[in-house]
């Protein structure tokens, strides 16, 4: 596995630094070395890049946005931001990042930071493979690839019960593990990647594999676990078709 | 009864100032320390005799903030030689497309000031006017004569610099505004000017001729 990076700092040294870690790891293929976020912007229209590290604290405005674009999701790229700020000062940025490098960082941390991108590639690569191939084999389409607690977790699709909504992150509650996984991705996400025909969204947080419902009344759903979740009201028609639908 | 009244309260006066000014005093900005430390960090690879000389400016200017930040007056000599250390630390952070100037003049090198003083107006000069990517200039001159300062500090604006209120050089200079008006009530100026692409401080204190510590001179 190789990742194309892109490095991006302001200050010279401090990318010069930054590009002779990239050097000293062999899965790390250099796109570009950029000295501005135009520049850099530039380059992502332009290159296949995977990864790109960036300095959070570049001074100008464009910075910043480019900064912001990334953390709205607005990349498919993978980011490690590099800064100097105190732990504490960029733990609003957290979410969006694979990782953050705390300046001065050692090869060590550098070498943290790229296994966790080459984690998060294999990841990728392989949810894109289970979505781009639906039946290639016969198991595929059981299997929910998901991302937590630094691992990626190969779920069947029969032990997921449902999924809730937490701003940017999701708890997928499963048969197979004793805690809720929690995991970054939007509910929307989700329900593109589950089958539609088994899995259903009934209200703004929550979905819920249709397998798994026990009973329903009012604008309430049971699971067999015993969970009680809401069926919200934009949800209410269309969950009552289907449900109707599986039932004849 | 009365007088005694009347020196109390002017201690009480006097204590609330210091408390004041203790609050105010220029701090350190970690984020300059940790972007230095990471420059050197990065030097030490690159040019290993730059990398010793950057510490021992970063140790000198260390020593100077630490030992005798608190101090009520120092040698003017000792803050130019501190804003001394602060410049080529800054400088070994961007290329060659920034002009830095720094131009002293100081007739009466020993007389006092407090400590720290310009700190902030350097410092500002430099985060919001040097550009990493567009030619920039921070300019800074020092005289000292007919017992008063003067410090004029002039830099580029970019296009992007946001106005100082809205961004955390904000803080800094309202605390320093703050500082001179306790320290020099009615006998500063602090004049702030800007153009289309420059931004200028003047700053005018009185300088204490007299009553300093036996450090003077050294």
């Amino acid at each position: 596995m190789s990742l194309r990076v892109v490095a991006i700092d302001d200050e010279p040294l401090a990318l010069r630094q930054l590009v002779a870690y990239i050097g000293r790891v062999p899965e790390l293929v250099l796109v570009a070395q950029c000295q501005s976020a135009v520049e850099a912007a530039g380059v992502l229209a332009r290159e296949d890049v995977d990864a790109i590290f960036c300095d959070i604290n570049m001074p100008d405005l464009s910075g910043l946005d480019f900064v912001h674009s990334l953390l709205n999701g607005g990349t498919p790229h993978l980011v490690v931001f590099t800064t100097a700020y105190s732990q504490y000062a960029i733990e609003g940025f957290k979410v969006a990042a694979v990782d953050f490098l705390l300046k001065p960082y050692s090869i060590n941390d550098f070498q943290r930071a790229v296994n966790r991108l080459i984690e998060r590639k294999q990841q990728l690569s392989a949810l894109q493979e289970a979505q781009s191939h639906p039946s290639a084999d016969a198991g595929s389409d059981e299997v929910f690839y998901v991302r937590a607690d630094h691992r990626t977790h190969a779920l069947q699709l029969r032990d997921i019960r449902y999924g809730q909504a937490m701003g940017e992150y999701l708890r997928l509650y499963v048969d197979s593990a004793p805690r809720p996984l929690i995991t970054l991705l939007s509910m929307k996400r989700l329900c593109e990647q589950l089958p539609p025909e088994r899995f259903m969204r009934i209200h703004r947080s929550y979905v819920i594999n249709l397998n798994k419902i026990a009973h329903f009344a009012k604008g309430r759903v049971t699971l067999s676990d015993g969970t009680e979740l809401p069926i919200g009201d934009s949800y209410r028609a269309e969950f009552e078709e289907r449900v109707a639908r599986r039932r004849a | 009864m009365r007088k005694h009244r009347d020196e109390l309260q002017q201690q009480l006066e006097y204590e609330r100032i210091q408390q004041q000014l203790a609050f105010l005093n220029y701090q350190i900005n970690p984020h300059f320390l940790m972007n230095t430390l990471n420059n050197i960090h990065a030097l030490i690879a690159i040019d290993p005799e730059q990398a010793q000389d950057s510490i021992v400016e970063l140790s000198r200017l260390l020593r100077y903030v630490l030992y005798e930040g608190d101090h009520q007056y120092v040698p003017v000599q000792r803050e130019v030689d501190f804003l001394g250390h602060y410049i080529r630390l800054m400088r070994i952070r961007f290329t060659d497309d920034v002009d830095v100037r720094f131009d002293v003049e100081l007739s009466q090198p020993s007389a006092g000031i407090p400590p720290l003083v310009m700190a902030t107006f350097v410092e500002n000069a430099f985060k919001h006017g040097v550009s990493y990517v567009a030619r920039s200039f921070v300019d800074i001159s020092i005289r000292t004569g007919q017992g008063r300062l003067c410090l004029h500090c002039r830099n580029s604006k970019h296009t992007y610099s946001k106005p100082l209120a809205e961004s955390s050089g904000g803080v800094g200079l309202r605390n320093a505004r703050q500082r001179l008006n306790l320290l020099f009530p009615g006998n500063h100026t602090l004049e702030i000017s800007e153009t289309a692409d420059t931004y200028s401080v003047l700053l005018d204190i009185p300088l204490k001729l007299e009553g300093l510590p036996s450090s003077v001179g050294k």
